[in-house]
């Protein structure tokens, strides 16, 4: 087939471009843990929200997020900790970005989305819903307040 | 050529509706910028409310005004080219069948029983008439595929070693695109959100109605933008003076599209639950492979200009950019055109960020996702669709331009808009700004106790583009609806302008065949979303009971389980 | 003239070929602007993707 030669090269350099980026990817999943949510099957235990903590330094939050809150709204953690995020959803879809973290997931009635993520640096991080989910979407937040511990 | 009195109405009534419906499309879209810099801190304005009016904007903007022009753009193109019109009958069939569903959903719409933007997403429940307008739209949208599908195997017994022209290769693939993936949607509207909308069945999987919709949702993507890659193979290079570098070039990358348009749908569920991360992986994998036809395009359509440049004396690796005729009046189209081009540099760059699987984190569903696509559909879609009409509708008519100066101006003007507007959305994304949200009542509200003072920059500078590109849109729908003021001033004919290829190629059966590709289309959508069904199907639990906008109690029960 | 000899990978004879040359020589026309815009694009995609992507590890 003769096709131009330099048309043959740009298919080329753009694939090559792409495996670049597949390349940086799969390193950052490798050395940083970047992934997409993780996927669980369906489990009522995960619809209650909650704060457990499992030990010094781990936390799950099994996070609810309905019309037009999120339960809990306020999360404590201690600086240092590793956190699980849970989500569901009551109602509609929401959804649930605490933008310093990279986390970003969508709140699916009959559903459980994970996330994983360290918080090393205190401070208070918003909790955004950003799926429309109604006429309150707009005041949909809770914060995760993360502090030194107080020492015993 | 010349056309029939029919065909003509019918192509003017698909083309003017929409240019008509823009007026409540585009001035939405400035209301939402101007709500979000804070400048409103309401919830509704004279008399729609936040959501409504975004509902409205991506309905008419996105669904309505794209499948009108796809399909009348069709018929020109098939009927230019084969010297043919198509089936009246079947011509009024499918305009008839397309307006009802707009006339449905836009009830709904305006009587606010449908604030549930273009996505629709259960289990916020919409009117029943929302959804079957929809559905009408795009049955009616259906008809003229099959009807081109005879005129094609017509002239192809006739003409057997011809190859098929470019621009209705072009025209065949993408509602071949657009039938296969809307059978998704359509059955998501007729079989799961219709029965639940009307109360016949209690509840609904929103995981598999999304994942659904998305088999969709991409693939429409496409379906916006191959007319417009359609004008730049075929059009833009004899607009610009110039040759089309390679015709092949263009084949190819049009079925790279029609087998990779549809199996990428997942990567717009990158956040959502019950689908494992390696499906999600291999469908990010698959979005790679539809950007390579873009690629494809952007050298192609640049070599086609850098041609016509040189001739008209341009020098040096960037000079022949200069000798392009961008206010041209006689060539309005290339200002439409190279408008387009210009912005969708940005858009193809930032949906590449998109379609990077874990870098979607750090972006979805913040105002970047708005950024990057109005520099697609917004630009070289909205541009060429609007241009195009403006082009056609003067030939067929034979009415001149109505201020013809200022026709070549507007689409610089909305360039400017558009780079502002993004560049403000883009940059307020990636601070964590939502998008889909009423910013003013409460995270640009400095009363409220959720005031983002460093959103304040970013939407203001969103609202600024905004305001341009509302006079920018405004001014062309004068132009429009000026020229179809005028008196007649020439004969009218069907006529579109035909670039010759630098490279006309040689016929190569296998880019000349459907066939062979539609196979590999659809062992790739299986490979790529049996998994992902799968997925949805194990992991789901209950499904979900229908809810009203401003009630968090259930419509009604859900089914006992 | 010799007869063409067509088959799919070579569907031009020598001859055709040497004559399909020569029409295209009249009208010679190497798309170095085009390449430069290529690259341009290639190192705007990586500026912005590699922007996203620190942005990310940075947040990690």
């Amino acid at each position: 087939m003769k096709m131009d030669k330099i048309e043959k090269r740009v298919i080329i350099s753009s694939l090559l471009l792409m495996s670049l980026f597949v390349f940086s990817l799969l390193y950052a999943k490798n050395k940083y843990k970047t992934d997409v949510p993780e996927c669980l099957p369906y489990d009522k235990a995960y619809t209650e929200p909650k704060v457990n903590q499992l030990d010094e330094k781990t936390y799950q939050v099994f996070s609810v997020a309905s019309m037009w809150q999120f339960q809990p709204s306020e999360i404590y953690i201690p600086v240092g900790s590793e956190v699980d995020f849970y989500l569901t959803s009551k109602d509609v879809v929401h959804g649930f970005n605490i933008a310093q973290k990279n986390i970003n997931m969508m709140a699916v009635y009959g559903a459980i989305n994970k996330t994983s993520v360290k918080f090393d640096k205190p401070g208070v991080y918003d909790i955004v819903c950003h799926e429309y989910c109604g006429v309150g979407h707009q005041n949909m937040r809770a914060q995760v307040i993360v502090n030194y511990p107080r020492s015993k | 050529m010349q056309v029939t009195k029919t065909f003509k109405r019918i192509i003017f009534l698909e083309l003017a509706i929409p240019v008509a419906l823009l007026t409540i499309g585009i001035y939405h879209g400035l209301m939402q910028t101007i709500y979000r810099a804070g400048v409103l801190k309401e919830t509704s304005f004279a008399k729609l409310d936040y959501y409504q009016g975004l509902t409205l904007h991506g309905v008419i903007n996105a669904l309505v005004l794209t499948t009108f022009f796809a399909v009348a753009f069709g018929h020109v193109t098939l009927t230019f080219y084969f010297k043919k019109e198509p089936n009246r009958k079947l011509m009024w069939l499918s305009f008839i069948l397309m307006l009802s569903g707009v006339l449905m959903a836009s009830w709904a719409m305006l009587a606010g029983k449908a604030s549930v933007l273009y996505t629709f997403y259960p289990p916020l429940k919409a009117h029943p008439l929302f959804y079957l307008g929809a559905t009408l739209l795009i049955a009616g949208s259906w008809i003229p595929l099959f009807d081109w599908a005879v005129m094609y195997t017509r002239w192809k017994k006739e003409n057997p070693e011809t190859k098929t022209p470019l621009a209705v290769l072009g025209t065949l693939i993408n509602f071949t695109i657009w039938f296969v993936c809307t059978l998704a949607v359509a059955y998501e509207t007729l079989v799961l959100l219709i029965p639940w909308s009307m109360g016949w069945t209690a509840a609904v999987n929103v995981n598999l109605a999304r994942t659904l919709f998305w088999f969709f949702g991409h693939a429409l993507v496409y379906f916006w933008l191959l007319p417009a890659y359609i004008m730049f193979y075929t059009i833009l290079p004899k607009v610009a003076g110039g040759k089309l570098y390679s015709d092949l070039a263009g084949r190819i990358a049009l079925f790279l599209f029609l087998i990779f348009s549809i199996p990428v749908g997942v990567h717009h569920q990158y956040s959502d639950p019950t689908i494992q991360q390696g499906v999600k992986f291999f469908h990010g994998l698959l979005t790679y492979g539809v950007s390579i036809p873009s690629f494809i395009t952007a050298f192609t359509i640049a070599a086609s200009l850098e041609y016509a440049g040189r001739k008209r004396g341009g020098k040096g690796w960037f000079g022949w950019m200069n000798k392009l005729p961008f206010f041209d009046e006689n060539r309005f189209l290339f200002a439409y055109f190279i408008g387009g081009l210009i912005l969708f540099i940005f858009g193809g760059v930032t949906g590449i960020v998109n379609a990077s699987y874990s870098l979607n984190n750090v972006v979805h569903n913040t105002a970047w996702l708005p950024g990057h696509f109005h520099m697609t559909v917004a630009g070289p879609v909205f541009l060429s669709i609007v241009g195009m009409s403006l082009y056609l509708y003067s030939k067929m008519s034979g009415k001149r331009i109505f201020m013809p100066k200022l026709t070549t101006i507007i689409p610089y003007l909305w360039v400017i808009g558009m780079l502002i507007f993004s560049f403000g959305m883009s940059w307020g994304g990636l601070r964590g700004e939502p998008r889909r949200t009423n910013l003013g009542v409460t995270y640009l509200n400095p009363d409220s106790e959720l005031f983002r003072s460093d959103w304040v920059p970013t939407t203001t500078m969103a609202m600024l583009g905004g305001i341009i590109m509302f006079i920018a849109g405004m001014l062309f729908i004068v132009i429009f609806f000026g020229t179809m003021l005028r008196k007649r001033s020439a004969d009218p004919i069907l006529t579109i302008p035909v670039s010759e290829a630098y490279h006309d190629e040689k016929r190569v059966p296998l880019f000349d065949r459907f066939k062979p590709w539609i196979i590999a289309m659809i062992i790739i959508i299986l490979i790529s979303y049996v998994p992902a069904l799968m997925n949805v199907n194990e992991n789901s639990g209950p499904k979900a009971p229908g809810f009203n906008i401003d009630n968090p109690t259930p419509i009604e029960q859900p089914a006992a389980k | 003239m010799s007869i063409p000899i067509h088959n799919e990978d070579n569907p031009l004879s020598s001859t055709e070929e040497v004559f399909q040359e020569a029409e295209e020589n009249k009208d010679r026309f190497f798309p170095s602007g085009a390449i430069a815009f290529f690259i341009s694009l290639v190192i705007l995609t990586l500026l912005f993707w590699y922007g996203i992507y620190f942005l990310m590890i940075e947040r990690t």
